[in-house]
C-alpha cells in the first residue's frame, strides 16, 4: 500500500499562516478595548466573595461585614410580636457605601439545599453617603431545618447577578444554635442606625 | 464531486470550456463563503456570550447631561415635558451646626455621627411662575468624585425632616424671570458626609438624564 506524499501547497499555508496572524489580531484588539475601558476599580464583577462573621468584604459598591446572626421564635418590632410557626432569624451587618451613595439591593439566607428566604431589603436599610457607616438589620422568617450550614447572601441588585458582586457569609450556624435560638421567645428588631457615635452639634 | 488536491474549498473540480472568465472577487466569495455564512453566526454568538458585561457597560455608562455655570453663576435647564426654562445660583455651602426644620418651621440643632459635618447649601432658582420642574435630590460631590446625597432616612436623629420633599422650587415658589431674589425661590438642603471632604460641586438631579451641576468656587 503506498502512502500519498503529503505537499505544501505553497499558497494554502499562506492563507492558513495569515488567517493565524489576523485571529492573533483580533483577540488583541479585544483585549486592548477590555483593558481601555478599565474605570479605576468602580466597576462590579460578578463574582461572589466569601467571608466570616466580622470580616469586612470591600466590593466596589459597599464595605460589608456582617456582625451577626440571631434567631427567636417571636419578633418584636415597634413592640408588636409577630409569630410564626418557623423561626425569626435577624440578620445584623455594617454597611459603608463606596464612592456612591448605596444600600442593599437583595439579602437572602441561602439553605443548603438551595432554598433561598429573601428579605425586602428596600426598606431595611437606608443604604449610607460613602464613608458614614451603619448598622443595618434584616430579618427572615424561616425553616429552622433550613438553618444549619446557611449562608447569608448580600447583593447591590435584585435583579441581575451578573454584574454585580455577591458576598457570601457563612455564620456557621449549628443544630445547637437553631435549638437555643427555638427555646427564645422574642428576639428584638432594631430600626438601621449609624454605625459610629452620634454626636449632637452646638 | 471532489476537488483536486491543493485546491480552494468550494472550488469546482474543473470549469466548463465555455464558461466566463471567472473575476478574482468572485472567486473570494466562492472561496470563503462558508466562513462568510459563520462570520454573523460566530458575532452572534459572542455577543450572546458577552450579553452580561454589555448590561454592564449600559448600566455603568452615565446619560447624564451636565450643565454647567455661566460666569454669573447660573445654571441654566429646559425641562424637557414642558420646555420651561429654569436657573439656579449657588449661594453658599458652608459647615452647620444647626438646620431649618421644614416639619417645625424652626431652626433646631442636630445629630449626626462623629467623623462627620453636615454641610448647609443654600441656592436661589428663577424660573416661570406656576412652573413645577422635577427634582430628584440634591448630591455633593468631592473632589475624589465621591457622591453624598442630600436625603438619607435614619441617618440624623430622626428629630424632623431637615430637606424639603422637592429640593426644587415647585409652583408656589415659581417667580417672575426677571425677579430672581425673591426668598420664596431660596432653597437651603443638607448633607452629611465625613470630615476633611473638599465640595466639588453640587448635582440637581431633575427629569433624567439631566443633571444641573453647579461648581463650587475655591
Amino acid at each position: 500500500m503506498r502512502v500519498p506524499a503529503v505537499r505544501l501547497n505553497p499558497r494554502r499555508l499562506a492563507g492558513g499562516v495569515s488567517s493565524g496572524v489576523l485571529l492573533l489580531g483580533a483577540l488583541s484588539v479585544g483585549l486592548a478595548i477590555d483593558k481601555s475601558s478599565d474605570d479605576g476599580g468602580r466597576a462590579t464583577r460578578a463574582f461572589v466573595r466569601t467571608a466570616e462573621l466580622g470580616q469586612e468584604t470591600v466590593t466596589g459598591y459597599a464595605k460589608i461585614t456582617a456582625l451577626s446572626v440571631d434567631g427567636g421564635r417571636r419578633l418584636v418590632e415597634l413592640r408588636t410580636p409577630q409569630a410564626t410557626p418557623g423561626l425569626w432569624v435577624v440578620a445584623t451587618v455594617r454597611w459603608e457605601s463606596v464612592g456612591e451613595p448605596e444600600y442593599p439591593g437583595r439579602v437572602s439566607i441561602l439553605a443548603p439545599d438551595g432554598t433561598t428566604y429573601v428579605h425586602a431589603a428596600l426598606g431595611g436599610c437606608p443604604g449610607s453617603n460613602p464613608g458614614i457607616p451603619v448598622i443595618c438589620r434584616f430579618q427572615f422568617e424561616v425553616d429552622p431545618d433550613d438553618l444549619p450550614g446557611a449562608i447569608v447572601e448580600i447583593a447591590a441588585t435584585d435583579f441581575d447577578d451578573r454584574w454585580t458582586e455577591i458576598v457570601h457569609i457563612d455564620p456557621a450556624i449549628t443544630t445547637q444554635m437553631v435549638q437555643t435560638w427555638r427555646d427564645r421567645d422574642e428576639l428584638p428588631l432594631a430600626p438601621a442606625e449609624p454605625a459610629a457615635p452620634m454626636r449632637t452639634l452646638r | 464531486m471532489s476537488a483536486p488536491a491543493g485546491a480552494p474549498l468550494g472550488a469546482p473540480a474543473s470549469a466548463p470550456a465555455d464558461a466566463p472568465p471567472t473575476r478574482s472577487s468572485d472567486r473570494f466569495w466562492r472561496r470563503n463563503r462558508r466562513g462568510l455564512i459563520l462570520l454573523p453566526v460566530a458575532a452572534l454568538l459572542a455577543f450572546g456570550a458577552a450579553s452580561g458585561r454589555l448590561v454592564q457597560v449600559r448600566t455603568q455608562v452615565d446619560y447624564s447631561e451636565v450643565h454647567w455655570p455661566d460666569p454669573q453663576g447660573w445654571v441654566g435647564v429646559t425641562e424637557k415635558l414642558t420646555g420651561q426654562e429654569y436657573r439656579v445660583r449657588l449661594v453658599t455651602i458652608r459647615t452647620v451646626r444647626e438646620v431649618f426644620d421644614y416639619s417645625t418651621g424652626m431652626r433646631t440643632a442636630v445629630t449626626i455621627p462623629e467623623r462627620s459635618d453636615l454641610w448647609q447649601i443654600v441656592m436661589d432658582w428663577d424660573g416661570p411662575s406656576g412652573g413645577t420642574l422635577v427634582c430628584r435630590g440634591i448630591f455633593l460631590r468631592d473632589s475624589d468624585d465621591n457622591r453624598y446625597a442630600g436625603k438619607l432616612p435614619g441617618l440624623l436623629d430622626g428629630r424632623g425632616q431637615i430637606e424639603p420633599v422637592n429640593p426644587c422650587p415647585t409652583g408656589a415658589y415659581g417667580v417672575d424671570p426677571d425677579n430672581t431674589k425673591r426668598a420664596a425661590s431660596t432653597i437651603v438642603s443638607y448633607v452629611v458626609t465625613p470630615q476633611g471632604v473638599r465640595p466639588d460641586r453640587v448635582e440637581i438631579r431633575t427629569t433624567a438624564p439631566q443633571v444641573i451641576a453647579v461648581r463650587v468656587a475655591g
